[in-house]
């Protein structure tokens, strides 16, 4: 780079940096409208299309609380819909999926389960090609509220309301439209948190351009997951196949249903 | 590589935090006598730290992260009651002005001290051993020796499992008419089941087969295992322990009694009896221990001790914890006109006390009674609380919230079905005695709590610790690592465990002379309960926190 362009870079960053520490001087008017940052990051990422089309494959990642060093793998499998992810960690084992309409979870915490109720609405809201692309199909409202920071690097924040109730707030780098953090409500059993995800160091992933950083705060822990690698292709059957403690429990669920049947012919019957 | 995927890594890692999270007391007792500091693992008790520590000290450093995390740290209304800048004016500058590794962590504990909650300590970093390969020869031929001796009976016999209290219920039996303990083919399951857990190679600890505590005034006995080198050289529940080494008791009792009375004497009792209890049981083995004693007709006794190997598995609760011995202890206890209770004790929270209970559950299909013995057991991961919970609840429940700056996150409990393999499980739906003293902390508490306010449980015994946080630990600068909690910490009615404990529903307390007498009152009380009670919900009524 031309010394003259580090400089101004450099002062350029310097600028941002003191917008960053005096907001107020910045009024709503002078930032930029929220659908055209989205567009510049799903610009930025390979597009709308590409990222609705990415195809199945496999992804191994590691992931590593930063404070005290506890690292574990995670491996992914995405083949269509279906979508299955396993990981350990310090001897313990928590995998998750949702294969052929099934979603579930075994954890140590709360054991093997199916996924129901608003937990299973959150996981398709997420997972919602219009959600992750931004559509307007989603979006109730949206708008640029700041010109902030997301550890240390300017961006301007936009915050959504969805059409399905929920709200979060994505920041996008000033200089190249990517976004740099999600801030978003996480559902579970256990209740809701608001976590802030920070997004590092971009790579192109076949047609689509991915954090293969990412960086969250909760209970006092600093989780970082890392993309070691992705592998296109159609993972093995097997990937999906459901693991024992879901099919007993979906067995259950089933025999449970057919007495309820059973019970409801035999009532009607003596009617 | 599809957004879609990051999103789904995100909800697994989402799973992450309650699963790793650690409400363990052990390494927090700020309050501890200094002169009870246990083998390895207080700063104050390696004095050659300052000449073996070639590392830099970087002592502001080490402030700064230290001060983030406190800061941060979400420990609950505790907090509004802290000087933040006055703790920092009073103790920055001797932190950062620290001149050596000994000086720098006595700073911190100062910092730490005045913070003045629980699960906050700083862990040396060599009290955490790396991990080192056994040679197989040598861990075969300990077995096999202390075997043929006759002094440790091998691994998975059935005989160390009734080793805690294996007087207490026949001599129940005795004066009550009734009870009848049998122990259970697995009630010590192999150790080598849980082999495959990731600290297998994790420094092994010795112990003298005691567990003391502090009545009417002096150290006494409190346990003496079966089969353990006291109980081989004689020792009796009931006898003072005087001296420990050259660690005379009676100064130290003095000078935890001398504490303003309530939470500062309680914290520093606590603290005296974790540290007395470390010293009897967190040794290395073949070390010897010389203690001093008085039976209980007053006659003098002086013995040396060799400590024996604490049998696994070891599980390391997370990075920065010393390994710890996971033991497991479950016997059936027949009651009037046919019926049974399980008593089932273990001495930490984590997978394997789970898995353990859910075998017992299955291979007893017919007693749908339980006695959960957590008399010393100091916690452990959150996570196997709520496992558990899933054995003895047939619908969601909710043990507790820990409140985070991110939001609250409920300790839920959802009925276990099916085991991980896909085999099913055995709830037990009858009626739940839980025993604790005041060395049932952290988790202990949790659970117990959790049990008493959704009347799943009567709890018999004393109050609790009072140590009752989510923690975690973070390595510092200086190499060491530090241990803070993360939330606070609340039962389902929403009040705080720390600082008050869990208050039984029946206080029951042990004097000299029902230990002298092999009696174990508090477990007599619960099995005259349960035996009684049909399984319904226990009333609301408890003792005042």
């Amino acid at each position: 780079m031309h010394p003259t362009h580090m400089a101004l870079r450099r002062l350029g960053l310097a600028v941002a940096l003191a917008l960053v520490a005096a907001p107020a001087l910045v009024s709503a008017k002078d930032l930029p409208a929220p659908r055209a940052l989205i567009d510049r990051h799903l610009a930025a990422i390979g597009g709308a299309d590409a990222l609705r089309d990415s195809g199945d494959g496999t992804a191994k990642i590691s992931i590593e609380v930063a404070e005290n060093g506890m690292r574990g793998d995670m491996v992914l499998y995405a083949r269509g819909e279906d979508l299955v992810m396993n990981m350990t960690m310090m001897g313990m084992q928590i995998s998750m999926g949702s294969v052929g309409g099934v979603s579930w979870s075994i954890d140590p915490m709360l054991g093997p389960r199916l996924i129901e109720g608003e937990e299973l609405e959150e996981q398709r809201r997420q997972m919602d090609p219009d959600v992750l692309t931004f559509s307007d199909a989603a979006i109730e409202s949206m708008k640029t509220v700041a010109l902030a920071d997301s550890e240390g690097r300017p961006c301007y924040r936009v915050e959504i309301a969805w059409k399905d109730g929920n709200d979060t707030a994505t920041c996008f780098d000033v200089d190249d439209g990517l976004a740099l953090s999600s801030e978003f409500t996480s559902t579970s059993p256990m209740g809701e948190t608001r976590q802030t995800m920070h997004l590092y160091d971009y790579k192109q992933y076949g047609a689509v351009k991915m954090a293969s950083r990412m960086q969250g705060k909760t209970m006092g822990m600093t989780q970082i997951m890392t993309i070691d690698s992705f592998e296109f292709g159609t993972p093995p059957d097997s990937a999906f196949a459901l693991p024992a403690a879901i099919v007993a429990l979906t067995q259950a669920d089933a025999d449970a249903e057919d007495v309820g049947k059973d019970e409801a012919r035999t009532e009607a019957g003596a009617e | 590589m599809s957004a879609r995927l990051r999103t789904a890594a995100l909800l697994l890692a989402g799973a992450l935090p309650g699963a790793a999270c650690a409400a363990w007391s052990g390494q927090a007792a700020p309050d501890a006598d200094p002169q009870a500091a246990p083998r390895g693992a207080p700063p104050n008790a390696h004095p050659a730290v300052k000449s073996t520590s070639p590392a830099p000290l970087r002592a502001a450093e080490t402030f700064a992260v230290v001060w983030e995390k406190l800061r941060d740290s979400g420990f609950g209304e505790d907090r509004d009651d802290i000087d933040w800048a006055a703790l920092e004016a009073r103790h920055r500058p001797a932190i950062e002005g620290a001149e050596d590794l000994a000086g720098l962590r006595r700073e911190l504990n100062r910092l730490l001290q005045a913070v003045g909650v629980s699960h906050l300590g700083l862990i040396p970093a060599e009290a955490i051993p790396q991990p080192r390969a056994r040679p197989a020869s040598k861990a075969n031929a300990g077995a096999d020796a202390s075997a043929e001796a006759g002094t440790k009976p091998p691994r998975g016999s059935g005989s160390a499992a009734k080793s805690s209290r294996p007087d207490t219920v026949a001599d129940a039996a005795d004066t009550g008419g009734r009870a009848e303990a049998d122990a259970l083919a697995n009630t010590q399951a192999d150790a080598e089941d849980d082999a495959s857990t990731p600290d297998e190679e994790a420094q092994t600890r010795a112990a003298l087969g005691l567990r003391v505590m502090v009545i009417g005034g002096a150290l006494h006995l409190l346990q003496v295992e079966a089969g353990s080198p006291a109980a081989a050289a004689g020792l009796r529940p009931g006898w003072q322990l005087e001296a420990i080494d050259d660690w005379a008791i009676a100064p130290a009792v003095a000078s935890v009694q001398a504490q303003p009375d309530g939470m500062a004497r309680r914290r520093a009792l606590l603290g005296f009896e974790m540290a007395a209890n470390e010293r009897l049981s967190d040794l290395d083995p073949e070390d010897t221990v010389s203690l001093r004693l008085r039976d209980t007709l007053g006659q003098p006794r002086v013995v040396a001790l060799t400590a024996r190997e604490t049998p696994g598995p070891y599980l390391q609760l997370m990075p920065g914890m010393p390994p710890m011995p996971f033991r497991y202890r479950a016997e059936r206890l027949n009651l009037p006109a046919g019926a049974c209770t399980l008593h089932v004790e273990f001495d930490l929270w984590a997978q394997p006390a789970f898995d353990r209970l859910a075998a017992t559950l299955r291979e007893q299909p017919d007693c749908d009674r339980l006695i959960l013995d957590l008399r010393g057991n100091p916690g452990g991961q959150l996570f196997s609380m709520t496992a558990v919970g899933g054995l003895l609840y047939d619908k969601t429940t909710s043990l507790g919230a820990m409140k985070t700056a991110q939001g609250t996150l409920r300790l839920t409990v959802l009925p276990r079905r099916v085991a991980d393999d896909g085999t099913r499980l055995r709830r037990l739906g009858g009626p739940v005695a839980v025993l604790i003293d005041r060395g049932s902390a952290s988790s202990s508490e949790i659970f117990t709590a959790g049990l008493q306010a959704t009347g799943r449980a009567r709890v018999f015994g004393e109050t609790s610790a009072g140590m009752a946080l989510p923690a975690i630990t973070a390595r510092l600068p200086s190499g060491d690592w530090l241990y803070f909690p993360t939330a606070d910490m609340t039962d389902p009615d929403g009040r705080r465990i720390e600082g008050q404990g869990v208050a039984p529903d029946v206080v029951v307390t042990p004097s000299v002379a029902t230990l002298a007498a092999g009696e174990d009152p508090a477990l007599a009380a619960a099995m005259d309960w349960i035996a009684q009670s049909a399984g319904e919900p226990v009333p609301a009524a408890r003792g005042a926190r």
